[in-house]
């Protein structure tokens, strides 16, 4: 056989189309199609933090799909940042019905895309209506659950005692700055929330909130991300035993490991304790190609049933008041009930109309 | 008879309309929204810093990784010596890692207090992950200059350093100028590393966009941000290629034996000892993998985990499942890149150039705005994930592989190819009858790269991917993001076992091929 140049030319582009057919019909195996299916698309770790994740996940997921008898199609991106920038790219052909992951502070930008469709499920009356109207009185997304944003600390390398009655100023001084790790808020959702709740201390007193950021970046160290700046904690050869986190990691160190070194402190002033809640919602996307679907799934998801698995799962205060909280909670987390809330010096108004300005100016101050 | 004009001397425009096509369909949106960005862009203060650091660290990076590969590519490309294949593939290694995986290894060191915290470790990281692939470069490219006029500099009686300078260096510019551009243009538009590494005051102009994207959700201003990107090393890229001639010489470049003396000696340690750096983020993944914190065990078990066929609801689909996908993406990437470059060396010398040049605006180009733009794309005209994925993957190994087929093509005297031609062969014919089976150790390693490139990618993957197409590098991701650091090193230990195996195969096949130029 002569082996011409377009006959090795054309072998190869039909190696190239044979390659990609059968991987073609190998995607359709595995992507049944389905008569029913609601897709959801959310961040990457929710639910996860478990000591089953996989058994947490079919209960929750398997548990519609068994209940409805339809498939449950999952999408995760790194973060709800990314899933709702690209719900923003598919908005003229939305292809999810539900959006996990929303919180107080995303809404803004959310209901501003116009990817998001109002709706009040039926179980609506076992969410408090604090809860409800704190993340959105419009109900684009419903409340599933919420948590604060605590300093962390290992009180085997710094005294309980320099972290009761803590205010923002103390943690200005050297050698508790020296300490600290925190988040960048223009890479990180957990940065942002931070921001807000130092934003509004200041607000609170009356004072220029950057002056605190242009006096603490050369002490403290800022993270990329939640999970670095919690590497940088961990590892004690970093010398910083201060993070910011969540007000329930106590009680995730006690569960696993039985540890009660790391405690959690807020910030205290005029002898009141305060914190910054991040409230995180479920809504339903404008155009979702299976709509009744999707409100089924949202009110199954605010289920007291499905709202148990949170506590232990996903380590924040599940929204619906008949679910049950583990006792751990109890002991060692702290109750967002039981603080004063600096969301409240802080309205969702002033949130969205100044959020961009802030992060902007704190770009100025500490990146300059 | 077909001449040089004839059509089939021009088939190097499909791939050029290829290219284009997927970067421009891609980056449609982003040219769109971003031009009337751009003063608003170019105002920003952030911007402004972004990009003033970008470059620094850009140009410092790439002068620091061509500095280090210039020695080992001479000693590769000029002498013959026991273990020099091996020392060739260790140093490519890192440039096939994950740049996540490189971007931790170096967090880990400056927190070790090795490498300096801030811009020093981004350069350092930068310099480590490129020099092997600058080598690689400055190595095809000597290869394919003769050692006659060095051997008339020794006649001459000219010094060992005066025929370095004057005659060796000259000849190998193109070689360093491409290799340095290619870094350049990598490292002004390095993410993972700078995001790491190097905290809010360090920020390279990828890390700004991504943070207008996706916390300020400001898409206008990110498009334009990423088009001042893409301009910068859209013009570095032209005025690098353009001001070049092709150094050309009639014969091949003989290997001979490495003289034994002090400088031959030391530049050998000096590649073992790169060849040695090449190889630790590596073996600190493996320790990492196969030692479990929290029971303090150690054991190879996880390996089990991370290949098994049952479904994990963490990650929407199987482990095994993610390994075949990595598996057919970068094949399939492989095959399409390598019959883009055939057909792109097999055209006329302008198509070549032009097809060069074209092949690096996907990497000037931001890679979140490059896989947003695939996405709407991809939603718009429902087109599957997977021919997003391997698109994707084409347009950021299609550099590469490129320049390892042309810097075969010419080392080989144009000779042959006339000589094909006058016998009756048309220029296709010619190329792949004859050209092609002539530099088959240049499309093995263009072949190399196209597909560690793609095995290797998180970005893009990551955000056109769904569980039945994700691939392993998602996994690990997906591992990371929950903590499970032991099933995530896993995964990226068993990307570079696939490379490894790659290489493994390229060397056994040069190794039949006799008629071929080593």
């Amino acid at each position: 056989m002569k082996w011409s140049g377009r006959l090795i030319l054309a072998l190869a582009l039909v190696v190239i189309a044979i390659l990609g057919i059968s991987y073609g019909i190998y995607q359709n195996i595995l992507k049944k199609p389905v008569e029913k299916k609601v897709v959801i698309y959310t961040y990457e770790s929710l639910l996860k933090w478990g000591t089953d994740p996989n058994a947490t996940l079919q209960a929750v997921y398997g548990g519609f799909e068994a209940k409805y008898n339809c498939k449950v199609e999952i999408r995760e991106f790194d973060d709800a940042r990314t899933a709702l920038l690209v719900l923003m790219e598919e908005k003229d052909a939305p292809k999810a019905d539900v959006i996990i992951g929303i919180d107080n502070i995303l809404i803004h930008e959310a209901i501003d895309a116009g990817i998001l469709e109002p709706f009040t499920p039926a179980n609506i009356d076992e969410i408090p209506e604090w809860l409800i109207n704190s993340l959105d009185p419009t109900h684009h997304v419903i409340a599933y659950d919420y948590g604060l944003i605590a300093f962390v600390y290992d009180s085997d390398r710094i005294p309980p005692e320099d972290m009761v009655g803590l205010t923002f100023e103390d943690l200005l001084k050297p050698e508790l700055a020296s300490k600290l790790v925190l988040e960048d808020p223009t890479v990180s959702s957990t940065g942002i929330n931070f921001l807000l709740w130092q934003i509004a201390a200041y607000k609170m007193q009356g004072k220029d909130w950057t002056a605190w950021w242009s006096s603490i970046k050369d002490h403290a160290k800022i993270a990329g991300s939640w999970g670095d700046a919690y590497d940088i904690f961990l590892d004690e050869a970093q010398g910083r035993p201060i993070v910011v986190s969540y007000g329930t990691d106590p009680a995730y160190s006690y569960y696993f490991y039985q540890e009660t070194r790391y405690k959690a402190a807020l910030v205290e002033y005029g002898n009141k304790e305060w914190a910054w809640l991040q409230i995180e919602g479920i809504g339903l996307v404008k155009g979702a190609p299976h709509e009744d679907l999707a409100k089924k799934f949202i009110e199954y998801f605010l289920s007291p049933e499905i709202q148990e698995h949170i506590p232990l799962n996903n380590w924040m205060y599940p929204a619906n008041s008949k679910a049950k909280l583990p006792e751990v909670y109890e002991e060692y987390a702290i109750d967002p009930l039981e603080v004063n809330l600096m969301n409240e010096i802080l309205t969702q108004q002033e949130i969205k109309e100044n959020l961009k300005s802030w992060m902007n100016a704190w770009r100025e101050v500490v990146g300059g | 008879m077909p001449g040089k004009g004839s059509i089939v001397s021009k088939l190097g425009i499909i791939s050029i309309a290829l290219l284009l096509g997927l970067w421009g369909a891609s980056s449609f949106g982003l040219l769109l929204r971003g031009i009337p960005s751009l003063p608003e862009a170019i105002r920003d203060r952030a911007i402004g810093r972004a990009f003033h650091f970008s470059f620094l660290q850009a140009f410092a990076s790439a002068l620091f990784s061509v500095v280090l590969a210039i020695p080992m590519a001479y000693l590769d490309a000029t002498y013959d010596f026991r273990g020099r294949k091996v020392l060739k593939v260790l140093v490519t290694m890192p440039f096939t890692l994950p740049t996540i995986s490189v971007a931790l290894s170096f967090l880990l060191l400056s927190r070790k207090g090795i490498v300096p915290s801030g811009w020093p470790s981004i350069i350092a990281a930068h310099a480590y992950f490129n020099f092997g692939m600058c080598s690689q470069i400055l190595s095809a490219t000597l290869s394919s200059i003769s050692t006659d006029m060095e051997e008339a500099a020794d006649t001459l009686g000219a010094s060992y350093w005066f025929k370095l300078r004057a005659v060796v260096l000259p000849l190998v510019l193109r070689g360093i100028i491409y290799s340095f551009t290619l870094t350049f243009v990598l490292c002004f538009t390095s993410f993972a590393i700078p995001l790491l590494l190097g905290g809010p005051r360090y920020r390279t102009l990828e890390v700004e966009i991504y943070s207008l994207y996706k916390v300020f959700l400001d898409r206008g201003l990110a498009s334009g941000a990423a088009i001042l990107q893409l301009g910068v090393t859209g013009f570095i890229s032209l005025i690098a290629l353009r001001s070049l001639p092709a150094a050309r010489s009639k014969e091949a470049r003989l290997r001979k034996n490495l003289p034994k003396d002090p400088i031959h000696t030391a530049l050998l340690v000096y590649y073992c000892i790169m060849a040695c750096l090449a190889l630790y983020p590596v073996t600190y993944l493996a320790y990492r993998s196969l030692f479990n914190p929290l029971t303090d065990e150690f054991s190879p078990r996880i390996y089990f985990k991370v290949l098994s066929p049952g479904f994990d609801p963490s990650l929407g689909s199987s482990p095994l499942n993610s390994l075949i996908n990595s598996l057919f993406f970068a094949t399939m990437t492989s095959l399409i890149t390598l019959v883009m470059a055939s057909l792109l060396i097999s055209s006329v010398p302008r198509i070549k150039n032009l097809g060069m040049l074209i092949s690096l605006l996907p990497l000037g180009t931001s890679s979140i705005s490059l896989a947003l733009g695939l996405y709407s794309i991809g939603s718009k005209f429902q087109i599957p994930g997977w021919i997003l994925i391997t698109s994707s993957h084409f347009l950021i190994s299609a550099p590469f592989t490129f320049r390892s087929l042309e810097a075969g093509a010419s080392a080989i005297d144009p000779v042959f190819l006339e000589a094909a031609e006058t016998l009756g062969l048309d220029r296709l014919d010619a190329t792949f009858k004859v050209l092609l089976p002539l530099i088959l150790p240049s499309i093995l390693v263009g072949g190399f790269y196209a597909f560690a490139m793609s095995i290797s990618e998180t970005s893009a993957v990551a955000l056109l991917s769904t569980p039945e197409t994700q691939t392993l590098t998602v996994a690990a991701l997906k591992y990371s993001g929950v903590r499970r650091f032991q099933e995530a090193t896993a995964i990226s230990v068993l990307v570079c076992l696939l490379t490894w195996t790659l290489l493994g195969l390229q060397g056994l096949v040069e190794k039949r091929m006799k008629w071929t130029r080593r």
